[in-house]
């Protein structure tokens, strides 16, 4: 084994920033979110307490009750459930991923 | 300039002339003294650094890392259980490649309770990735200390400047202390390869996983094989500018030609000396000088000090000792601050026990 050679930086600091994102955290997940836009009243909860930021703020276009609507980022949601707990509405119901 | 000062203000006064600017601290007997000096010159206007009161030995040496890591020479010192207490710390900075100096008087663990001076704590920081260099006097524990900041910032690895707890920390000696001009003049300004800096975000300490943890720690071992080069640099350029060198760095042997040789660590040499033996001050224990060891005890009759035990084993310094030299017999002494008398080490040299707990008190 050769350290030097691997191109590893000493004291194994991350020179890039934003680099975790090459890491897709959502394979770990054996509970999927699913979020029904019909139920979901825009609270915001879910964004708020979701420790990966996986709740992604878009513009809505079905509903013209709201402007805005939440999506579920896959790739790096690990299937915690802390969503579907805080959900007033229970608007998101983990449901068994098969892969 | 000579001056009579116990090696604790010595200590306090190396580090002065080198500048630190952040001092987090928490005290421990018999460390407290370098604490005190430095809080002094801090108050008196002598050194400009920021003093961080913290409330555990941990936090001390977390503190450590940050100011490591926002580009400013830190300093702290502590002994035995507070060493102890911030162990889990000590592989990170190593890990982290920071270059902390930290002094060390050294102190016995509990239990029983002991506030005295053995090798006991930093023993057991061995295997934590430091550099850990030994003084025998208090003229060492200054230039070894300015050494120790040179050391630390060419290897990019932490070291930790040890003195025996109160039979150096707590003597009075003269010591020659340099000028804040001739410092500046060995000592170059300090930089760190990767700083935080808020217009270049970078990760430090992320998880190594399987695929590279291994070669983290490959790369902190090529650095300790490197630094024994630059210890022995470092002493060198160090002797050349102020005429005082200590062995080649790593080890100092005294009266070569004695046919019988002493094997030790701190101010256990200078009585040793007496003794008319040949004496091998391991100046450096990590990284571990074999190479000299083995070619100073050729053919000859060992006996190896040591002030600490690995319990279920043997003594920590014969146990490496003998790896190169198999006839090295062990003595095991001065634990808890037990003296170690110039007759003891008499009946040592005379002695044919292959391990030899020596138990002279009242004798």
């Amino acid at each position: 084994m050769k350290a030097e050679k691997t191109k590893l930086t000493e004291g194994a600091v991350v020179v890039t920033p934003a680099s975790t994102g090459a890491n897709k955290t959502g394979s770990w997940r054996t509970y999927k979110p699913c979020l029904d836009q019909k139920k979901c009243i825009r609270c915001g909860i879910c964004w708020n307490f979701c420790p990966d930021n996986c709740f992604m703020l878009k513009k809505e276009t079905e509903n013209k009750k709201y402007k805005h609507r939440f999506e579920i980022n896959y790739d790096y949601c690990k299937g915690c459930g802390i969503c579907a707990k805080e959900c007033p509405v229970k608007a998101i119901m983990m449901q068994r991923e098969e892969k | 300039m000579k001056r009579i000062a116990e090696a604790s203000a010595v200590m306090a006064e190396a580090v002065k002339l080198c500048e630190p600017q952040v001092i987090p601290l928490y005290p421990i007997t018999p460390q407290t003294h370098i604490m005190e000096e430095l809080a002094n010159h801090v108050n008196n206007g002598e050194l400009k650094a920021k003093i961080i009161r913290t409330e555990s030995e941990h936090s001390m040496m977390s503190t450590l890392i940050g100011s490591l890591l926002a580009g400013s020479r830190s300093f702290t010192a502590t002994s035995s259980q507070g060493l102890a207490l911030a162990h889990e710390v000590l592989p990170i900075i190593s890990g982290l490649r920071l270059p902390a100096v930290i002094g060390v008087a050294a102190r016995a663990l509990a239990a029983p309770l002991n506030i005295w001076g053995d090798h006991s704590d930093v023993m057991d920081a061995r295997d934590t990735g430091w550099i850990q260099l030994h003084c025998r006097n208090t003229q060492a524990v200054f230039d070894t200390t300015i050494q120790a900041f040179a050391i630390a910032e060419k290897a990019r690895l932490p070291v930790m400047v040890i003195m025996d707890g109160y039979t150096l920390s707590h003597m009075f000696e003269p010591a020659d202390i340099l000028s804040k001009t001739e410092v500046s003049g060995y000592l170059p300004k300090f930089k760190i390869r990767y700083q935080l800096d808020t217009n270049k975000p970078m990760t430090f300490g992320p998880v190594g996983f399987t695929d590279t943890y291994m070669e983290f720690k490959h790369q902190l071992k090529d650095a300790h094989e490197e630094a024994a080069k630059i210890i022995s640099e470092e002493n060198k350029r160090y002797g050349k500018m102020f005429r005082r060198e200590y062995g080649d760095g790593m080890v100092e042997i005294f009266n070569p030609s004695a046919k019988q040789v002493i094997i030790c660590q701190g101010t256990t040499a200078e009585t040793a000396k007496l003794t008319g033996a040949c004496v091998i001050h391991v100046r450096c224990f990590r990284p571990f000088p074999f190479s000299q060891i083995e070619k100073a005890c050729r053919g000859k009759d060992v006996v190896v000090v040591d002030r600490a035990y690995s319990y279920g084993a043997g003594a920590p310094l014969h146990m490496e000792v003998k790896a190169v030299v198999p006839q090295a017999r062990s003595a095991v002494m001065g634990l808890g601050g037990r003296d170690i008398r110039l007759e003891d080490l008499q009946m040592i040299l005379k002695s044919k026990e292959k391990e030899l707990w020596v138990d002279n008190y009242g004798k």
